[in-house]
């Protein structure tokens, strides 16, 4: 089976080919911007031209997007309008009434300066259910009807449709739908019981809007997509990354586009947990730096996602089930910088890839984190990403010592040491909210260091967490790529309930349940429609509860009713609350909120290909200076220089060593050493320590 | 910075402790029961060190992570008064208004850090309980003194040695007309404060002591310098700005005067209130050290300091207090003298914010705003199920920023010292006794300007039992709405209706204590709308076009405030060029 991941990133298009012969083939084209696909097509020409195939080879084409993200944040999606409930016209103008910032007098608030849906377009009508779900005012169709026309008059291409309490009582909502198809076809409907059926009105009616301010903008990218891929002979299934780490078709995501906000930071995680699963660790933690910022995700084990109420996007709350990614704004272009109160800075400032780190010598004059690992020598400037760009490390020292040795009193070396000390110690920081505040102990883990920079830094960060292991994936650019061709299908579904456990009817539950699973074998049947085989499903049932007058929930998982499963629920819960939270209420009672269906469609295991092992010689490529050490108290020392490409299976390298790849470079420290495995990812262990 | 200190491990501490403060927040607000805790956020966390200096606080309304100072120096003040010595695993509650609380209604959880036997500091936290037993459900207006506030803890302990103290526990339970939600939230405010005492301990483990006590107080030294700054920028010179409360909630419709005088001198502010009415006889005073105080140097860092502005780094912790002096006479308003009451005491403090805000505008032209509501709608309700249970609730409801230096102001959020969040309709209806008419924006009412005032909510609800409101407001009366700077106009005065099941509408103060509504009947709220910065002749004539199809603006308001005339949906240039000054820009963008 041949399959094509695509990852498309601000810069680069990375592609990867599998099922052709013993290796995977990688691929990089530039981005482009305007219309995503247009690089997309030309990368698969060329990556089947590499492989030596036809482009109608291709069994199954997968892929990340950040069209819906870039919209979102750019805030260049379509026109959109809302119809509401008659008394509500601004809730997604008024939020929660809180500033984002508590001391700022000048700030904005996102969704007041940049609002998804204007308010001329926000139209109120008669209508009102209330709890449990009765009709306390029925429907005004012709309120409906006016505001249908009046939206279409005024140009607007997608319309949202979010009342009060459609979680408990959808049907206004889906008679909204029925009539906006009957007045006006060619408008794009998101009703937000389907978008995401949960209460709290902000949220939902924000997430429905930002699904409405995406739509057209997706749909004709998935367009033109498949037709691109058709016009060159390839009429493989398209699946795209979701935020949950699942893959959907086509029809799915051009439905609910707000489901692929985290589509490639999801990749990176899912490329993270095959990495480590096949070289048998399943506790890790993946580290992707790139140029302006880095993605950290922590898995014990299994996937985590984020808390739903503390999902945001742009300042926009999101409540859609996404992978718990932390991006952090520090990267290869961080700038390190001294404010006028003494502090010493790196970041959230980023030179970015115009001008670029200072060493790029292209205007660049403010030292950056690239320029530090110039300074010390852990990047050869002679020798970077390929040698397709050259370096000057003149220039790196100039930017360093004119923004950080002159206003703190240090050398270069301790500028730059320092400059890298902070940026990996808010790496270190996120990763320690991330497993230590949760109960989880990085030691047990393996770091997977990827991305452009991640293997430059990978010693470090583990030094500063202790952690034992760590994995350089073989491509470490590629490695979100790589995720794309390792996932299953996936498909979430959620009812708000909000019932006592001690008086919930398992009837009601139940039939709850029974909808979404039956929602969620039309949607994989969907999907699996261009597909050529039958896949197996898995069905996952959740509850999300919490304490009789709490107002968050904590998941736990439903495995069906019997006799005692009130009994059962109550202890799973209460054990929840105490790893979530330290403590827990035992015995008080418990509320359900909502039952969630999360059912997942099988894809076949990805080939890994093996590296090279005829045990030949490696001779370091050449011999370099380089400086390890904190700050303080620093080394210079020799370091060999390998290529990548040319180091079989089980070589062992000694630290300190730098290994030059064409999309990344390994920097392994003194105390480290490393060992190539099979598939060619590189092991890293500290010395002395049996992994 | 002193030389002998290391710039990138102070960086890394300081990310530490902001750390520690916001994972106690984070905890505290997931698992606690009271909507005004879990929902609104209306708490704060932070660690301190053993003079109370606040060296980390985490990212919550301004109110509560400004106090704690104040709280643990009142606390500790009492404990040295009665010879008690703090042991590790105690854990002290205390809301004492004379000893450092913000209000009663504000716990304050305190617990002692101690490493290898020795007092390092204190993790501490406050949060908005829903009662505490006075006079009425929730909080009241009409008090006799402070202890008909219900119960005042003075540094009392929940744990002592790390044994819970039934006693006190069953005391409170037995105490309060919401036991269930305030003994839940009270332990989930223990548990956030041991779980500061454990990760301080821990990065005492890490760093050493004498590390962390050099770098913590050399952060406080850091923002200090920040600020300093910052203050040096502005002309010495002493500014003034007054304004009116609407009444003292006894003698209605009678405006009282208060004063500011900003005083800048270098890099030092006194903020002098003594033009301030005397204290009165009912529940509208506002705490000095844990009120007035907090309000004045919240203003100072969002106004210097703004996060917004800057990416710089600039730890939140007490060195923002240290270039400030407030000096309010005792026996006013600002600084009341034991023990009158002073359970509802916050919008007095925020119009000092304002206020000064105001005097420095002529000098601060890029960063002043013009009027704010700055005061805040604390809605303390309650009512009776048909069963004889009661039901608790407070709802803070928002106001409105005035027009900026370049920008618009924010509309319908909570202002200054307050940022809290609303209540979800969808939770309330779910759970509370509550029916919702509307929830929008106020139209056609907030400042003319440049760049408009921002304008505010009308929130409209039926009581669906026999209930009991007290609410705490202020800028009701006409006298004094949020004024307009540099040519702009005013904002709109707030104001409460009650509507009757005949369908009548009555007016009522901003302050009333314990108003009854019968089930049926409903209440309607207005928030207040800010004041315009700058000539609304000089506004872009888009934004007045999208003012008014956003139903905004009316076609009358463009017309003769804006001086443009819009016909259909298009600007009709011809007639506006008429209206405009000739100086006034008549370009549009589209």
């Amino acid at each position: 089976m041949i399959r094509v991941g695509v990852d498309v990133g601000g810069t680069n298009t990375d592609l990867i080919l599998t099922g052709v012969g013993q290796k995977h083939v990688y691929h990089k084209v530039p981005s482009t911007k305007a219309d995503q696909s247009i690089g997309i097509i030309q990368g698969v020409k060329e990556i089947c031209d590499k492989a030596g195939i036809q482009p109608s080879d291709i069994d199954m084409f997968l892929h990340g997007t950040t069209v819906a993200t870039n919209a979102l944040i750019e805030h260049e999606g379509s026109k959109t309008g809302l119809i509401t409930t008659m008394g509500f016209r601004d809730i997604l103008h008024i939020g929660r009434h809180r500033r984002p910032h508590n001391f700022s007098i000048m700030q904005d608030i996102p969704f007041q300066v940049k609002p998804l849906i204007e308010r001329k377009h926000r139209k109120v009508v008669r209508e009102r259910i209330i709890p449990p779900g009765d009709i306390f005012v029925p429907l005004n169709e012709s309120d409906v009807i006016e505001a249908i026309k009046e939206l279409k008059a005024d140009g607007v291409k997608s319309i949202a449709v979010a009342f009060l309490f459609s979680f408990l009582n959808p049907i206004h909502e889906k008679r909204v739908g029925e009539l906006i198809t009957e007045y006006y076809p060619e408008a794009e409907i998101s009703l937000s019981h389907e978008v995401i059926s949960q209460y709290r009105e902000f949220e939902r009616f924000t997430t429905t809007a930002i699904n409405a301010f995406t739509k057209p903008k997706m749909r004709s990218y998935m367009k033109s997509l498949e037709k691109g891929l058709k016009e060159i002979g390839c009429g493989a299934e398209i699946l795209i990354m979701q935020s949950n780490g699942g893959i959907s078709g086509i029809d799915g995501v051009s439905e609910k586009p707000v489901s692929t906000l985290m589509s490639g930071p999801a990749a990176g995680v899912i490329g993270t947990q095959f990495i480590g699963n096949l070289h048998n660790h399943t506790k890790l933690i993946g580290l992707d730096i790139g140029g302006t910022s880095a993605d950290i995700t922590v898995i014990p084990e299994q996937l985590l996602e984020i808390n739903f109420q503390n999902c945001q996007i742009a300042g926009y709350p999101v409540l859609f089930p996404q992978l718990d990614v932390i991006s952090i704004g520090a990267g290869g272009g961080s700038i390190a910088w001294a404010d006028s109160g003494g502090g010493f800075n790196v970041g959230p400032r980023s030179a970015g890839a115009e001008p670029g780190p200072a060493c790029y010598k292209r205007g660049g004059t403010e030292a950056t984190v690239t320029d530090a690992n110039v300074i010390l020598g852990r990047i050869d400037p002679n020798n970077f990403l390929g040698g397709r760009i050259k370096l000057q490390k003149q220039l790196s020292e100039e930017a360093m010592s004119c923004s950080i040795c002159e206003p703190f009193n240090m050398d270069l070396k301790e500028a730059s040491l320092s400059t890298l000390e902070i940026m990996n110690a808010n790496m270190v920081k996120a990763i320690r909210i991330h497993s230590i505040q949760r109960g989880y102990d990085p030691r047990e883990f393996a770091l997977v260091a990827f991305g452009g920079a991640g293997p430059l830094h990978g010693c470090d960060v583990a030094d500063a967490l202790d952690i034992p292991t760590i994995l350089v994936p073989p491509a470490p650019g590629i490695t979100s790529a790589m995720g794309l061709l390792s996932t299953d299908l996936k498909f979430d579904y959620i009812r708000t309930i909000g019932v006592l456990l001690d008086s919930a009817e398992e009837s009601r539950i139940n039939q709850y349940y029974r909808e979404m699973q039956i929602e969620a074998e039309l949607q994989i049947s969907k999907d699996s429609q261009q597909g050529k085989e039958k896949r197996d499903t898995v069905t996952l049932l959740q509850m999300d509860c919490r304490y009789a007058g709490q107002g968050y929930e904590l998941s736990i998982e439903f495995h069906g009713f019997n006799e005692y499963w009130r009994e059962e629920i109550q202890q799973k819960f209460d054990t929840t609350h105490h790893e979530t939270y330290g403590f827990a209420f035992e015995g008080n009672p418990i509320e359900i909120i909502n039952l969630r269906v999360r059912t997942v469609g099988v894809m076949p295991d990805l080939e890994v290909p093996h590296a090279d092992d005829t045990q030949h010689a490696v001779v370091p490529t050449k011999v370099t200076n380089a400086v390890f050490g904190t700050p303080k108290n620093y080394q210079d020392y020799e370091v060999s220089q390998y290529e990548r490409v040319d180091l079989p299976k089980g070589y062992i390298l000694e630290g300190p060593a730098i290994i030059n790849g064409l999309d990344s470079t390994v920097v392994i420290n003194p105390n480290w050493q490393g060992e190539v495995l099979y598939d060619s990812t590189i092991k890293l262990t500290r010395k002395g320590v049996i992994s | 910075m002193s030389k002998t200190l290391d710039p990138v491990l102070l960086q890394i501490i300081g990310g530490e402790l902001d750390s520690i403060a916001k994972e106690m927040a984070y905890q505290l607000v997931r698992s606690s029961y009271s909507v005004i805790i879990r929902e609104s956020e209306d708490m704060g966390c932070a660690i301190l060190n053993i003079d109370g200096e606040e060296i980390a606080e985490s990212d919550n309304t301004p109110f509560h992570v400004g106090s704690l100072v104040a709280y643990t120096r009142g606390a500790l003040k009492t404990l040295k008064e009665r010879g008690v010595q703090l042991q590790p695993g105690d854990v002290l509650i205390h809301n004492h208004p004379y000893l450092g609380a913000s209000h009663s209604l504000d716990l304050g959880v305190i617990a002692p850090i101690f490493y290898q036997g020795e007092l390092v500091g204190f993790a501490g936290n406050t949060a908005h309980a829903l009662d505490i037993g006075g006079a009425q459900p929730g909080g009241s207006m009409n008090l006799f003194d402070m202890f008909a506030e219900g119960r005042i803890f003075n540094a009392n302990f929940l744990y002592k040695a790390g044994v819970k103290c039934d006693d006190m526990w069953h005391f409170i339970e037995g105490n309060t007309r919401a036991p269930r939600e305030v003994i839940g939230d009270l332990k989930c405010q223990v548990a956030a404060a041991q779980y500061g005492v454990k990760r301080y301990t821990q990065l005492i483990d890490k760093y050493g002591l004498d590390t962390i006590k050099l770098y913590s107080g050399e952060l406080i030294n850091y923002s200090e310098r920040m600020l300093r700054a910052e203050i040096e920028k502005i002309p010495d010179g002493e500014y003034y700005a007054a304004g009116y409360l609407d009444d003292d909630g006894i003698h209605r419709d009678q405006p009282e005067k208060i004063g500011v005088k900003v005083i800048v001198e270098g890099s030092n502010i006194t903020v002098d209130l003594s033009e301030a009415p005397p204290q009165r006889p009912n529940a509208l005073n506002t705490p000095f050290e844990g009120s007035t105080c907090v309000a004045v140097y919240s203003l100072f860092r969002s106004l210097l300091l703004d996060t917004y502005l800057t990416d710089k780094y600039i730890p939140a912790n007490s060195g923002g207090f240290r270039p400030i002096t407030v000096v309010a006479p005792e026996g006013t308003i600002f600084n009341p003298k034991f023990p009158v009451a002073t359970q509802i005491r916050f919008c007095p403090a925020n119009r000092v914010a304002d206020l000064i805000l105001q005097a420095l505008a002529p000098v601060m032209p890029d960063r002043a705003t013009a009027g704010n509501s700055a005061q805040l709608n604390g809605m303390y309700m309650s009512g009776t199920y048909e069963n004889g249970d009661y039901w608790i609730t407070i709802e803070v409801d928002e106001g409105s920023y005035g027009g900026r230096p370049g920008k618009d102001g924010m509309d319908a959020v909570d202002c200054l010292s307050a940022n809290i969040k609303n209540q979800p309709i969808e939770e309330l209806e779910l759970h509370l006794p509550f029916r919702f008419y509307r929830y929008e924006l106020i139209e056609e009412k907030f400042g003319a300007g440049k760049y408009r005032g921002g304008t505010s909510a009308v929130r409209e609800y039926e009581f669906l039992t026999p209930s009991v409101i007290t609410t705490e407001s202020e800028r009701h009366s006409e006298i004094d709405p949020p004024p307009g700077v540099h040519g702009g106009k005013p904002g709109t005065p707030g104001a409460f209706y009650k509507i009757h099941l005949n369908g009548e509408k009555e007016k009522l103060y901003s302050k009333n204590n314990a108003a009854t509504f019968e089930k049926g009947e409903r209440l309607v709220i207005y928030g207040v709308t800010s004041g315009g910065y700058g000539d609304p002749m000089e506004r872009d004539i888009d934004k007045v076009l999208n003012d008014y199809l956003d139903g905004l603006i009316s076609l009358t308001q463009a017309r003769e405030d804006y001086g443009v005339v819009i016909k259909g949906k298009e600007v009709d240039l011809k007639e506006t060029k008429k209206l405009r000054p000739i100086s006034a820009s008549i370009e549009v963008s589209n």
